[in-house]
């Protein structure tokens, strides 16, 4: 987890030119210029409906993430030909969220953006503000230095802050392992009940890393509600811990605290749940 | 350990004693007529709480029951299979595998590889030659064998195995791209070499009866993957006829579309949803109208999908967008010809939803209701459908539609729709049977006492 290197993941350039226009639309003037690079063709326009028309099954993963709107064109420089996919998550944290499931290549540095990869020849993402950025190779390969030139000039034309959501603020930073934060909407650990959640991987005095996670305080009480009667409750140095098992990775307990609603994973018993969530959440 | 949510019983099904506890005998003929309790709110068969409908509590304990040949691959597949996208979990695919899922299905696009390589990681801890994996790539006009071939490389790196059990060509756009010379060149080589063991096509959009069909009888494909579903089957059954024909294996994509609910738009008066999604594109650069245009499309496509979700979900009593979507999945399950239907299980208590449908029939509430009831009372039950009576019967008294309708009234407390459907049957209602001499004595081949049952009903249903 986190962003971290990847191994490189084959993804040709999607010419749009041969694409079906199916129930995209186009959009004008609607992408930012792109220093250096010249855009030959329009702007195709998805939203959470019909983004599948371009990305299939792919998609799924997006409207989990709530994407708003997904706007596509090629992008020529040279003899290099991209197509540039501009995802409008709706806030940083979704669009982090989707950015670090889709990780993939060399970390580069890219002034302005909170984060970038490249995967030469095929690929390079960017992440900035509320927008993730895809760039995949259709004609021409792409080196580690013409990804950074051109995420850099794709990231000063794209609103928002290049600095990481400041929900990852609310995970303590004790043990926490340097990269490994991210963000699962949906179905954290495999479980319907934990939406929304922040987590990072942790790992103190030596032993084997966890994960440590805390619900958005939006969705706390709600998640809480819904895990009365579902998970076993115990009580705890004055607060309550519910817990249960999560398949093949043991147990996950979660608490309230004055900082919300906390919790770990991957205790292989009730005492070593409970010692690690109270060091964790206290 | 989560608590056990099953039915008291333990298996989601009804027992007599819970049954009877239920006040469930109210809607078994003369049981209920006799003036057993009304059903209890929260109990099996409180109509309120769906009457077991579908079994939407999850039961940890179900295995996958059916297995069917993917065409001419010849590995028995599971009804249920796994589709990977959005897939976050290694553990998910470990826990659906070991209900008896044996079919996954991934692509180098779903979370940009990231779902090959949780299979891959799961795959670790399964018995790889029990397994069959699919995998599918976007194949470009103008790419030849060596970059096929550097694709299936990197998939099979992501899934960490030595061979592929397919590599389909992903949304194929046209029927000429079948003949796709880099890729046949690629398989043909790496079949040989034993990293491929088959072939195939997906398709999604525009013209997939035309390509798909054309795909099965090409010769040079082995599976399919399509789109089927209640709302999308035509085009999909002449796939479908097509790969039978043709011995070539059957798998299904989107298999839950629908929903039970659209918001129109109003432009003069936007929810506040529709007002964020207008400010949102007019942020970016676009004008009030060309925004509006874009959220009347949308809410055009939802008022469509709701039109065509709404006749499926009145025959089989879905009222809730859960329910929706395991309806439609036990839907496909129905149909022998499609091997089977890849859904994208994200989550624990999904696989422990969609399991316990595999090998089981689809029924209408009604019908599911009857069924279990049957099992439950045997001779006190009037079974639905049934006419082995109606030759005693002098007035041809249809009982077991009688019968029916005294369930609506008190099974499902539909009091006012049972009586009008009565009243509806006028000379043939069992007012007939207030005067007559009891002919149909021991005509019931289920031993029920015909007439005694008819008085019951006709005072249940006109309130006498």
């Amino acid at each position: 987890m986190g962003l971290t290197n990847r191994n490189t993941v084959l993804v040709p350039g999607l010419f749009l030119a041969l694409l079906p226009l199916v129930g995209c639309s186009s959009g004008g003037s609607e992408f930012p210029e792109v220093e250096g690079w010249t855009q030959p063709g329009e702007v195709l326009f998805y939203d959470a409906d019909t983004l599948w028309e371009y990305i299939n099954g792919a998609a799924e993963l997006f409207v989990s993430y709530g994407v708003q709107s997904c706007r596509t064109t090629d992008l020529s420089s040279g003899d290099l030909t991209v197509t540039v996919d501009l995802y409008d998550m709706g806030t940083p944290l979704n669009a982090y969220g989707v950015f670090e499931q889709e990780s993939s290549g060399e970390t580069v540095e890219v002034a302005g953006a909170v984060a970038a990869l490249v995967s030469p020849p095929y690929q390079a993402l960017l992440l900035k503000g509320s927008t993730y950025a895809k760039v995949n190779v259709f004609e021409g390969e792409l080196t580690m230095e013409s990804g950074q030139g051109l995420l850099e000039a794709l990231a000063a034309g794209l609103p928002g802050q290049a600095t990481p959501p400041a929900e990852f603020g609310l995970l303590p930073s004790e043990g926490l392992m340097e990269g490994s934060h991210s963000f699962q909407a949906e179905a954290f650990l495999g479980l319907t009940e934990l939406t929304d959640c922040v987590f990072a991987n942790y790992s103190r005095d030596g032993e084997e890393s966890w994960q440590g996670f805390v619900v958005l305080p939006d969705a706390a009480q709600e998640v809480w509600d819904h895990l009365s009667g579902e998970w076993e409750s115990v009580e705890s140095g004055g607060s309550e811990v519910k817990f249960r098992e999560v398949p093949y990775r043991g147990l996950v307990g979660v608490t309230w605290t004055d900082r919300g609603l906390m919790g770990v994973t991957g205790a292989a018993d009730q005492e070593a749940l409970l010692a690690r969530l109270d060091g964790f959440a206290h | 350990m989560a608590k056990d949510r099953r039915s008291p019983d333990g298996n989601g099904e009804i027992s007599r004693r819970n049954f009877v506890r239920a006040g469930g005998a109210a809607a078994a003929g003369s049981a209920i007529l006799g003036g057993a309790a009304a059903p209890l709110a929260g109990s099996p068969l409180a109509p309120e709480e769906s009457p077991s409908l579908f079994p939407s509590v999850p039961r940890q304990e179900a295995r996958i029951q059916t297995y069917r040949t993917l065409g001419r691959t010849g590995f028995q597949v599971s009804d249920v299979g796994m589709g990977s996208v959005p897939l976050r979990e290694t553990s998910v695919v470990r826990y659906a595998y070991d209900k008896g899922v044996n079919y996954f299905d991934t692509a180098e696009g779903y979370g940009n590889g990231a779902a090959e390589r949780a299979i891959g990681e799961a795959l670790q801890h399964m018995e790889r030659d029990k397994v069959f994996i699919a995998t599918k790539a976007r194949v470009g006009e103008r790419e030849n064998a060596e970059a096929v071939i550097e694709k299936v490389r990197q998939c099979l790196q992501r899934l960490n195995t030595d061979y592929i059990d397919s590599f389909s060509m992903h949304a194929v756009p046209s029927v000429e791209a079948l003949g796709h010379p880099g890729y046949h060149a690629a398989m043909d080589q790496l079949k040989a070499e034993g990293r491929v063991r088959f072939t195939g096509v997906s398709n999604h959009g525009p013209g997939m009866g035309e390509i798909l069909s054309a795909a099965a009888e090409d010769g040079r494909f082995d599976m399919m993957l399509l789109v089927y579903n209640f709302m999308n089957h035509e085009e999909s059954d002449q796939i479908i006829a097509a790969c039978k024909a043709n011995n070539v294996g059957t798998t299904a994509m989107k298999t839950s579309p629908g929903s039970l609910e659209y918001e129109p738009v109003d432009p003069a008066n936007l929810s506040e949803s529709q007002q964020r999604y207008i400010e949102r594109l007019t942020s970016r650069g676009q004008s009030r109208e060309r925004a509006l245009e874009r959220l009347q499309s949308q809410a055009n496509r939802q008022k469509d999908t709701y039109d065509k979700t709404r006749p499926f979900a009145e025959r089989y009593g879905i009222q809730t967008q859960d329910q929706l979507r395991l309806g439609s999945i036990h839907w496909v399950l129905q149909n022998p010809d499609m091997h089977t239907a890849c859904i994208s299980f994200t989550e624990f208590e999904l696989i422990d939803k969609v399991v316990p449908l595999s090998g089981t029939r689809l029924t209408s509430p009604e019908e599911h209701m009857l069924r279990q009831i049957s099992l439950v009372l045997g001779d006190q039950y009037c079974r639905h459908g049934c006419s082995d009576c109606l030759d005693s019967c002098p007035f041809q008294v249809p009982v077991s539609t009688v019968m029916r309708y005294a369930y609506y009234y008190q099974g499902q407390k539909r009091e006012k729709y049972a009586m009008s459907k009565y009243a509806a049957l006028k000379e043939k209602s069992a007012t007939l049977c207030l005067d007559c001499v009891g002919k149909c004595e021991g005509a019931c081949t289920h031993g029920l006492d015909i007439q005694t049952t008819m008085h019951q009903a006709h005072a249940l249903l006109t309130l006498a």
